[in-house]
């Protein structure tokens, strides 16, 4: 305490200082985050469609509860949500582990993970199609299948191009907290009598559940949100509300209707997020 | 233990090249002489990279997405470092508002964003400006620019600041002479971060592109849906390589591994 | 040279009789406790002043008030007749050494010693020359054109050290810039310490909480405690005779022993009498220090308090014995090497009360 560091006062920034650096940040979110997510809250309570309605009115949300095309919408996105989440979250605890357990190839693993990373989005999932028909002509045309399996435009492909997105994501940030395993940990329960299993257990896991959390509610939220990959990947048969807020918007100007689709998204994602949280930490509590 | 040490990490290593895949198809598919989707290609040719070059809608998109995205770099810089700064350096009790605040568009979907600024830029008649664009880009990139920037700022000792003051150097000038060098580095990997975000994005870009002046992305994604050929093979392998020399880069300046640390690395 | 002008009425040194820097009522308060209250001190020109205390005592903020790096809550300070509290850090015409050294990373040696120059103007011929001649004179002219990271630790703060006499500062702030070094470099490099601030004749503070640091460096010695200054004077007094309690437990070079005023004279617990020459008529007195060597041991029972040898510790003067006398009391009785004993040897224990030093609280 008393030699870690300077209080702040003198050393730091002033008052003045902190907010001439600090402040412009401040009103650039309260201007491209703040005041636009206002407004699709506003938009999705006008009385009408467009976006000088004005007035109140809750028709646009009774509209979407009652519209099976829209629940139908909103079930399919909330289970791709759910389950690319579920996988990608296995994988990627494995893949972490598996880089804790080999330092030596920590840095080309680690390289390789982030690469696609960088590539395009639409490049990827274009990528993604070629691969997929062209598995499925391999297969026909080795005689292995006398149907192709039809992977890109449908649900599965949807899903497997979630995984592929958000996976690297979801290993780097488990691997954030497992990093910070200390062999020696390892080896201090081992020569208590703990057996392999109960170390992976008590040791292991406790540290990657931050970055399983951190890593689930970013894909969670990806999942939920993401327009191209269903847009490409779906071929027009699965519908998302993300997709749904750009056709509602794009073609036929149905501003209301788009934003209270964005309402509900965000509702859902932030409860579905915050009761797993909740649960997650009581259930971590409860080993500790 | 020692049979697990020599074993190969098989299933990291298959699945990573799992995720390549897609990849390499595509670059196949794009030097396929013939003028269709192909794979594995019947042979060898690179007609159609200049086919893809000089393809109207390809080059203006793309020049345009390199234009956005420099200026997105640019601006984003302008507004991170002094935002990084403050998070260091600035008052406590300052501290945690702005770190929050840069935190948010990244734990918001990007088609909220997207219809939020859309609605604003309709509203002040700037739909189809690409200020709006830009912005929007920088909104979306700035979240990991600034942890970049916090983690190298923090990295620096804050001793050496005041040792310079101590020389004689303005508080302005220690910053300058010494703590800006130390984090160059840091500020090149936030540039290229800012840039490949830009560069990338479909969602954003999608509500706020002018119609005729999408960027690359979006140019694409349309392309797509109605045809798949050599030629959007071919543009698709210059963005791969582009990603190459980015991943060269980045990892020259120490960046990939802020990638890692990203989605936990709070406030430090 | 006297430690008089605690109370400023005596002339400092044959130099000047204005002290060179003078603290007046310095205070300095953190919302979370700790700091600097009331702090009053003066130096004297091309004096080193060592402030001694453990961790959390405020040494380290007194510096960085005198700094500029911190700001007083109130009181004054003045630097050959200046005051300095208005004036910030960069324009003061000081230099400090701090703990961690803080080199500039990405300068090298050399331009981390001429940065001081650069930034007071200073012409590019005058300035090498004076760069070549600090690096001379902590050795490291071959070391110019490294990195502060291709170096040892003991060079790196060589670099500081170079850094911050370069400038020829008013005065010199030193931060413990030798914790971090291993002590066979530290007490070497100490001593080079001593020798530049002398040789240039550079007037310097210098905080420490190793008091063989502070006997090694200082030419005066305030001791702190809870962020204020409870002892000053020279090293041999500071040590010979410190005053207070605090001051002699800190050293830990002495035994402590409490005692209590009774009748005409002052006793220990256990019974002994102080003599009152000892005592010289204070009223304040609460305890008594007595050095290990004032602790007489022997065998045979000639009067002494027995008993027994719980710890025995080879020192360069002799042999340190831990003893543990009847009822429970410690005392640390030093013996020259030939006259040892062993552990667990019961033993008589005579103390030379009349060496005692008497403390106030």
């Amino acid at each position: 305490m008393t030699r870690a560091r300077s209080p702040e006062d003198d050393t730091t920034l002033g008052r003045r200082g902190s907010w001439l650096l600090g402040g412009p940040m401040l009103v650039f979110v309260v201007a491209m985050f703040g005041y636009p997510a206002y407004l699709v809250l506003r938009t999705s309570v006008a009385s009408g469609d467009g976006l000088e309605s004005g007035g109140f009115s809750l028709t646009h949300y009774v509209t979407f509860f009652s519209d099976s095309l829209y629940l139908d919408a909103l079930l399919n996105t909330f289970v791709i949500a759910v389950v690319s989440t579920a996988i990608t979250a296995v994988l990627g605890l494995l893949y972490a582990y598996e880089i804790t357990r080999r330092p030596g190839l920590r840095t080309v693993l680690l390289l390789l993970l982030v690469l696609p990373l960088l590539v395009n989005g639409v490049v990827r999932i274009y990528g993604l199609q070629l691969g997929m028909i062209s598995l499925d002509r391999l297969l026909l045309d080795a005689g292995l299948r006398d149907t192709p399996l039809g992977l890109q435009y449908s649900f599965a492909g949807i899903i497997i191009a979630l995984v592929m997105f958000q996976f690297p994501f979801m290993a780097l940030a488990i691997y954030a907290g497992l990093s910070r395993l200390d062999v020696s940990l390892v080896e201090a329960a081992q020569t208590l009598g703990a057996p392999r299993r109960a170390v992976l257990l008590r040791v292991v896991l406790p540290l990657a559940v931050p970055g399983l959390v951190a890593g689930s509610v970013l894909t969670f939220a990806a999942a939920a949100g993401t327009f191209i990959i269903p847009a490409m990947m779906g071929g027009g048969r699965v519908n998302t509300i993300p997709q749904m807020i750009y056709t509602s918007v794009s073609q036929t100007s149905q501003w209301a209707t788009a934003s209270a689709f964005a309402v509900v998204l965000v509702a859902i994602l932030a409860v579905s997020i915050l009761y797993s949280l909740r649960r997650g930490l009581r259930s971590t509590a409860g080993t500790r | 233990m020692g049979r697990e040490r020599v074993r190969y990490p098989a299933f990291a290593i298959c699945f990573t090249l799992l995720l390549l895949v897609p990849l390499v198809v595509v670059v196949a598919t794009a030097v396929n002489p013939g003028a269709y989707i192909k794979f594995p290609p019947d042979g060898f040719t690179l007609d159609w990279f200049t086919t893809a070059v000089e393809t109207p809608r390809f080059q203006s998109s793309l020049l345009l997405s390199l234009r956005i995205a420099v200026i997105a770099s640019v601006v984003g810089l302008a507004l991170t470092i002094p935002t990084a700064v403050a998070i260091t350096r600035g008052r406590r009790r300052l501290r945690p508002w702005v770190s929050t605040a840069t935190v948010l568009p990244l734990i918001t979907p990007d088609m909220l964003l997207a219809l939020g600024l859309l609605i604003m830029l309709v509203q002040i008649g700037m739909a189809s400006s690409l200020i709006g664009l830009v912005l929007g880009h920088v909104l979306i990139g700035m979240p990991l620019a600034v942890q970049v920037l916090v983690a190298a700022l923090s990295g620096v000792d804050e001793n050496v600041e005041q040792a310079a003051q101590t020389l004689g150097a303005s508080r302005a000038t220690a910053f300058v002479r010494v703590t800006l060098p130390a984090i160059l580095p840091a500020i090149g990997s936030a540039a290229v971060f800012l840039f490949i975000f830009s560069f990338d994005n479909v969602s954003i870009s999608l509500f706020l592109s002018a119609p005729g002046q999408t960027t690359l992305p979006i140019t694409m994604f349309q392309y797509l849906e109605y045809n798949s050929d050599p030629t959007v093979s071919a543009m698709s392998t210059i963005l791969i390589v582009l990603s190459l020399v980015v991943a060269v880069v980045l990892s020259r300046l120490g960046g990939l591994s802020h990638l890692a640390g990203s989605p936990t690395r709070r406030s430090s | 040279m006297t430690f008089t002008h605690q109370s400023g009425t005596a002339p400092a040194s044959t130099e000047a009789s204005v002290p060179y820097l003078r603290l007046r009522a310095v205070t300095k308060q953190y919302p979370t406790g700790g700091g600097v209250a009331g702090v009053d001190l003066t130096v004297a020109k091309g004096d080193m002043l060592v402030l001694l205390g453990p961790s959390g005592c405020g040494k380290t903020t007194l510096l960085r008030t005198l700094a500029g790096l911190l700001q007083p809550d109130s009181g004054a300070i003045e630097l050959d007749g200046q005051d300095l509290v208005s004036v910030p850090t960069f324009r003061r015409n000081i230099s400090m050494v701090f703990q961690t050294w803080a080199l500039f990373p990405t300068m090298t040696v050399r331009d981390n010693v001429a940065f001081g120059l650069k930034m007071r103007h200073v012409g590019k011929q005058d300035r090498n020359e004076r760069v070549a001649r600090a690096l001379e004179l902590v050795g490291l002219t071959e070391f110019a054109d490294r990195l502060p990271r291709q170096l040892s630790g003991g060079q790196q703060q060589r670099v500081a050290v170079a850094r911050a006499i370069v400038v020829e500062p008013r005065l010199i702030l030193m931060d413990e810039p030798l914790s971090s070094l291993d002590h066979r470099i530290r007490v070497q490099l100490r001593a080079q310490l001593k020798d530049l601030q002398r040789g240039l004749g550079l007037t310097g503070v210098y905080v420490t909480h190793d008091h063989t640091e502070a006997l090694a460096l200082g030419d005066r010695i305030a001791v702190m405690d809870a962020g204020r200054i409870v002892e000053l004077g020279r090293p041999v007094d500071v040590f010979a005779r410190p005053t207070r309690r605090y001051t002699a437990e800190f050293l830990g070079l002495a035994n402590v022993v409490d005692v209590s005023a009774d009748g005409g004279g002052y006793r220990t617990a256990a019974g002994a009498r102080i003599p009152d020459d000892v005592i010289a008529g204070r009223s304040d007195v609460v305890a008594v220090a007595l050095r290990p060597d004032c602790v007489r041991l022997s065998q045979t029972d000639d009067g002494g308090t027995p008993g027994v040898v719980r710890v025995v510790e080879y020192q360069p003067g002799g042999v340190l014995h831990d003893v543990e006398l009847t009822g429970g009391a410690r005392l640390q009785a030093l013996t020259p090497v030939g006259l040892s004993y062993s552990i667990d040897t019961p033993v008589f224990v005579t103390p030379e009360w009349s060496k005692a030093v008497p403390l106030a609280d």
